[in-house]
């Protein structure tokens, strides 16, 4: 039992002089106990120091964020150190951003659930699920079977394309899209659409979402994604020699990401704001108005946007 | 459980409050509705997110939604208001299975710590990682004991009201915690 002893005592804050003449006893001759003694020191060094916030409470102080939170006693007490924690470290204030994401998305799929005034009903489906599309597949092999054809054309085209215009991936095979709140069935749609390479349907499905739900707090996520759906089929691949790109989407995508800047006023996603900077910039250069592009390369830049190495890497081919 | 349905319902407030209300005074027909409806609120919220590809498999979706089903029947009869149950648990749910599949570590010191304490020549770097790398592979609910006792300096009897249990139970744990640490770094 002296070891509970010990335990005790060490997890006082101060001692009295008999508990520290009988700390001093128990340590004096018994290594174990020391052993212990030092064990105790380092975990809790360890984990005053180098503890991350877990789930449980960072999820906790999202809800106090959102007045939701049913153990207010407690986490007054420790927001402030939660506060200090997520200034200080990168990866709580990572998951902190999407746990506020998650929080809305369930906020607003609750919201489309349960009426608090109307009745039950039925509605549109909220996911579709697309089949993959074989012949796509197909097409996409017969497309890099002409590449190879072509491949000697191809290699003159790429040497008098300016690199900024070629290689632009707006979506790639390993993104994972973020609802940022939204749970619409258009919206959901959208994506789905998305995922199978079919961005006119997709661009149809995030219009209705913004013409359904104009006022809906996240809709600016809404135009952000239909601003990259945009930049992709504005793509027009000449039998894989050739990238040329339609103006027309080109400035439809400029307008969605400038609609969803003006929307996103909001403190938690203003980091979406330069993101959607960055594709303007991309889509001016598209365009070839490389000094607008620059504005806003630079203001990626300044502002420490997500996509600062990307810019800065255009500006420099832009300035040579 | 339930497939990919073609359609699905809303629901309302009242209706799930008054479910509530009959399902705790002992109704089982009311109790086997509103179990339905958590279950298709959840399954459908679960597997938009596997839309979404932030879920990997229909099984997590299946395993989620059970999750939820099962805190339900263990708390039903404590909840006040059924949708801000049902936001909360339906949120922590899915960021704690989140937070496991991200296999991040719960304890580490970064380099400025090393650096600040060798140079007060304090530590055994040898030892802190050893109890480091310990430490991670604790169950999670000791490592929140710990957290919650050193980090967030609580009492026990404030992380008992936290977890759900009893201020001598968290007591124990704790010690027992520190003294599987010692044995597992022996």
């Amino acid at each position: 039992m002296d070891i509970h002893q010990l335990l005790d005592l060490l997890d006082k804050k101060s001692l009295t002089p008999e508990e520290n003449k009988r700390f001093q006893e128990l340590l004096s001759g018994n290594p174990e106990l020391k052993y212990v003694a030092g064990i105790y020191s380092k975990v809790k060094t360890v984990a005053t120091e180098g503890s991350h916030l877990d789930s449980q409470i960072l999820g906790e102080y999202v809800l106090y964020k959102n007045n939701r939170s049913e153990k207010t006693e407690t986490l007054e007490f420790l927001v402030p150190k939660i506060e200090k924690h997520l200034h200080e470290c990168e990866r709580c204030k990572n998951n902190f951003a999407t746990f506020m994401e998650e929080f809305a998305s369930v906020d607003n799929f609750l919201e489309h659930r349960i009426n608090s005034s109307g009745k039950s009903g039925k509605h549109t489906p909220i996911l579709i699920k697309l089949k993959q599309n074989k012949v796509i597949q197909k097409t996409t092999y017969s497309i890099a079977a002409l590449i190879l054809l072509y491949f000697s054309v191809y290699s003159v085209i790429n040497l008098v394309t300016p690199s900024y215009k070629k290689d632009f991936i707006v979506f790639n095979d390993t993104q994972k899209f973020t609802s940022r709140g939204r749970i619409t069935t258009e919206f959901q749609k959208g994506i789905a659409e998305i995922d199978n390479n079919n961005y006119d349907e997709a661009i149809k499905s995030l219009k209705k979402d913004i013409k359904d739900h104009p006022d809906d707090k996240t809709i600016f996520y809404t135009y952000f994604i239909l601003g990259k759906t945009y930049l992709e089929a504005s793509k027009k691949n000449i039998l894989g020699i050739y990238n040329d790109y339609d103006a027309e989407k080109i400035s439809a995508a400029i307008e969605a990401f400038k609609k969803s800047i003006e929307k996103n006023t909001g403190p938690d996603f203003q980091h979406l704001n330069l993101d959607s900077y960055y594709y303007i910039a991309r889509g001016l250069l598209l365009l070839n108005k490389k000094d607008e592009a620059k504005k806003y390369l630079e203001t990626v830049i300044s502002q420490k946007g997500s996509f600062k190495q990307k810019a800065e890497e255009l500006l420099k081919v832009l300035e040579n | 459980m339930k497939n990919n349905s073609p359609t699905f319902h809303s629901f309302s407030g009242e209706e799930l409050s008054l479910l509530l209300q009959e399902a705790v005074e002992g109704n089982p027909d009311s109790f086997q509705r509103l179990s339905q409806i958590i279950r298709d609120i959840c399954y459908s919220y679960f597997n938009s997110k596997y839309k979404l590809k932030k879920i990997n498999s229909m099984e997590d979706v299946e395993d989620l939604t059970h999750n939820v089903y099962i805190t339900f029947a263990e708390q039903y009869q404590g909840i006040n208001n059924i949708e801000n149950w049902l936001r909360r648990v339906l949120f922590l749910t899915f960021i704690n299975w989140f937070n496991k599949n991200q296999k991040n570590k719960a304890f580490e010191l970064d380099e400025s710590f090393y650096i600040s304490e060798s140079s007060r020549g304090s530590l055994d770097h040898l030892d802190i990682d050893k109890i480091i790398s310990t430490m991670n592979t604790l169950p999670e609910q000791k490592q929140q004991i710990l957290k919650l006792r050193f980090w967030g300096e609580l009492k026990f009897s404030e992380i008992a009201a936290n977890l759900g249990k009893t201020e001598a139970a968290i007591k124990k744990m704790f010690y027992r915690t520190i003294e599987e640490i010692k044995e597992k770094l022996k």
